[in-house]
């Protein structure tokens, strides 16, 4: 008892901790250019300002913000679809094929994951300057459906929620190998991927370096490079704008979460039941 | 450029020299030798027009490359918007010259253009910017120019001034110090009249601010000499500054606040920070940041060390450099020098970017005359263009800028929040320069 009202304390504070900043952000959201700096941080101002800041935000640079919005959608909604649907193949394989090379593959696989994104950026710039993939939505697309962590959770949950014998059964029905993974193997494996398609999702809706290194044309880039644009000018001042869009920029990460929760539920209890 | 002892001449000073040397030598296109007759010659008569790709960040170059681009057919100017260098652009930059497709002109601010030297980005510009250099104030030429061979075209500055409210000096009948001496004694009657309000802050963790304190003092914290980078971070000057501020500090006669916190500017609006020593830039964040407060300040000039003589201290300023395999350096840099030279232009970049002129006749551009009424009417500008014509002429700085604004903001923040000294931090800051210029395998001694 004594135990769980400290854990429950413990996460108490946890949980303000980072819901604090996230608070700041609403009601700085709220505020007028005047009020961002003259009234406390973690209350709101004088009056509700926030459909004027959403505007502004709206109509700075000739109204880029929403192309930016898009821009990520398309970034991370693609990027994650991609990535999560070669992982799933990789791991399936990976799980379910015995062919020579298997331990190899995946060690190198997991090799990947232990190196940071950032530090083959640079490695990743040159060769796509190679192929002219500079400023282009595929010189981001691309690097970004490859998931290392996504192949390695693909190929356990395979192992444990693909029967062979289901499989093998398929086989005997004369089912191809591509039709037995897309109509047996991906929907077993729906829990996983939908988390994966979360993570991967999130990762690339935060991703900051690699699109600030491949992409020129404003009109190209994610919200997050514009953001940092408007934090970045010291004259003319953006920072109601940029509070504003931050808290905009959340949004479609909250719904994705929300609306996709209850497989991960779903996830969870299906594991518990099994074992 | 004898050989060295360091164990990687090729990335030393000497080595970036070479390079530049050398890329020059045998450039393709028009970038011959630079001192060949002939350097000209090929660019202009490959027929057709020229483009000159160009990458930056400040407010209003979008519009100067279009009207760049419209009253000049043969020489076409594209213009491409990058993240501000520290968060990410000079990292770019660094990436697309090593790709090869570089941009000829790039926004590098005058703290980072040494270490784009030692990294070989940079092309030396000497041949094609010698005639026109008489067209900017001398100190901003020397800024751009490394052991002899210029890099950049200078843009604009940073020249300081004091920010002050007239009100509240009015008050408690402070005068408007003159002198620093004037300044700590101004210091010390307001804070006795008003224990709540301080005369100005100390901003532990802003090392631009209190360089263009030490650059006023006549510090110099970079050089080089010969082939090997000389650190004197703890040079009489900058000692000078370290202990006037100290003492400020111990007699608790100075607001501490992190710059440019929320809170740092609430104290302003409050009225608890009654001015701030700052670059010309500070004009439009404070109208834009405390609007609350219009009308109740001014300017004068930064307070001396001298009673009578003027000298004033620069923060900030971002010329353009020419990046390595620009194959149309003559046409960059004078689209370069048009931008910060012509006054219709630069006027522009003025109004819409706040930005503040290297050019020898920029006192007389229109928008310096403009009064503001943040500042009670005062036309502002003319106060730091006075102020311009005394900027010291012998800072600069070194190739590791990130690796020391570290250092400063550690060293100095422990300090201040801990006990310690600021002299006894800069020693520390000077330690940690020198061991990150070693780092990079280059030569280096203090001084």
């Amino acid at each position: 008892m004594r135990a769980q009202v400290l854990t429950t304390a413990f996460l108490f504070v946890v949980a303000v901790y980072i819901l604090l900043p996230v608070w700041w952000m609403v009601v700085s959201a709220t505020k007028s250019a005047a009020d961002l700096f003259d009234t406390p941080g973690l209350w709101f101002g004088g009056d509700l300002h926030l459909a004027g800041n959403i505007d502004r935000v709206m109509s700075q640079d000739g109204g880029l913000y929403s192309r930016w919005l898009l821009n990520t959608l398309i970034y991370s909604g693609g990027g994650a679809l991609g990535a999560t649907l070669l992982a799933a193949m990789a791991g399936y394989a990976l799980a379910k094929y015995p062919f020579r090379g298997r331990g190899v593959v995946f060690a190198i696989v997991m090799g990947a994951v232990l190196i940071p994104a950032p530090l083959i950026t640079l490695p990743l710039y040159l060769l796509e300057s190679r192929l002219g993939l500079l400023n282009t939505m595929w010189g981001v697309l691309l690097p970004c459906m490859v998931s290392p962590f996504g192949v390695y959770l693909a190929r356990a949950y395979a192992e444990a929620a693909v029967p062979g014998t289901l499989l093998e059964a398929g086989r005997i029905d004369g089912a191809g190998e591509l039709r037995i993974f897309f109509t047996v193997g991906i929907r077993l494996m729906a829990p996983a991927l939908v988390t994966l398609f979360l993570f991967q999702f999130v990762a690339i809706w935060n991703n900051f370096f690699l699109p600030m290194m491949v992409l020129n044309d404003q009109a190209l880039w994610p919200v997050t490079l514009g953001l940092v644009k408007w934090h970045g000018i010291r004259t003319g001042f953006l920072r109601d704008a940029v509070v504003t869009g931050a808290l905009i920029s959340i949004v479609p990460v909250i719904l994705a979460f929300v609306s996709l929760q209850r497989f991960w539920k779903a996830d969870l209890a299906a594991g518990s039941v099994k074992l | 450029m004898g050989v060295t002892q360091q164990a990687r001449p090729a990335v030393g000073l000497a080595g970036a020299m070479t390079a530049i040397l050398m890329a020059a030598a045998c450039g393709s296109g028009g970038a011959g030798e630079p001192a060949a007759p002939a350097a000209s010659a090929a660019s202009a008569a490959a027929g057709g027009p020229v483009t000159v790709e160009w990458w930056g960040w400040a407010p209003g170059y979008d519009k100067a490359a279009e009207a760049w681009n419209a009253s000049h057919p043969d020489i076409q100017v594209k213009y491409a918007q990058i993240e501000p260098g520290a968060k990410g652009g000079y990292q770019k930059m660094l990436g697309a010259v090593k790709a090869g497709n570089a941009p000829c002109l790039a926004q590098v601010g005058g703290e980072t253009l040494a270490s784009f030297l030692v990294e070989g980005a940079l092309e030396d510009i000497t041949a094609y910017a010698k005639e026109s250099n008489a067209k900017f104030q001398q100190w901003a030429v020397n800024s751009v120019t490394f052991g002899g061979r210029q890099v950049a075209v200078p843009v604009d500055s940073g020249p300081m001034g004091m920010f002050y409210r007239k009100d509240i000096l009015a008050k408690h009948k402070i005068d408007v110090p003159k002198t620093w001496d004037e300044f700590a004694a101004a210091a010390a009657k307001l804070h006795a009249a008003d224990p709540k309000a301080f005369l100005t802050s100390f901003n532990p963790d802003d090392m631009y601010g209190f360089s263009g304190y030490a650059w006023q003092a006549g510090a110099s914290w970079f050089s080089t000499a010969g082939d090997a980078w000389k650190v004197s971070i703890t040079d009489e000057p900058t000692l000078k500054v370290a202990n006037y501020w100290q003492g400020l500090l111990d007699k608790k006669l100075v607001d501490v606040k992190p710059a440019w916190s929320d809170a740092w500017f609430k104290d302003f609006t409050d009225g608890r920070i009654a001015s701030l020593v700052g670059a010309v830039w500070m004009t439009k964040v404070l109208e834009d940041s405390i609007p609350k407060t219009s009308g109740k300040w001014a300017v004068a000039p930064m307070p001396s060390w001298e009673p009578g003589t003027t000298a004033t201290g620069n923060v900030g300023g971002s010329p353009n450099a020419v990046l390595k395999g620009c194959a149309h350096p003559k046409e960059a840099v004078e689209f370069a020098t048009w931008l910060s030279t012509d006054q219709t232009a630069f006027d522009d970049l003025m109004v819409n970017g706040g930005l503040f002129p290297t050019s020898a006749d920029g006192t007389s551009l229109p928008a310096m005359k403009s009064p503001r009424p943040f500042y009670g009417d005062q036309p502002v500008f003319e106060v730091f263009s006075e102020a311009a014509k005394t900027v010291a002429p012998t800072f600069a700085w070194g190739p590791t800028t990130p690796a020391v604004n570290d250092a400063f903001n550690s060293a100095v923040g422990e300090a201040v929040s801990k006990g310690g000294t600021l002299a006894d931090a800069l020693k520390t800051v000077q330690e940690k320069a020198v061991a990150s210029i070693r780092d990079k395998g280059l030569s280096v001694t203090e001084g």
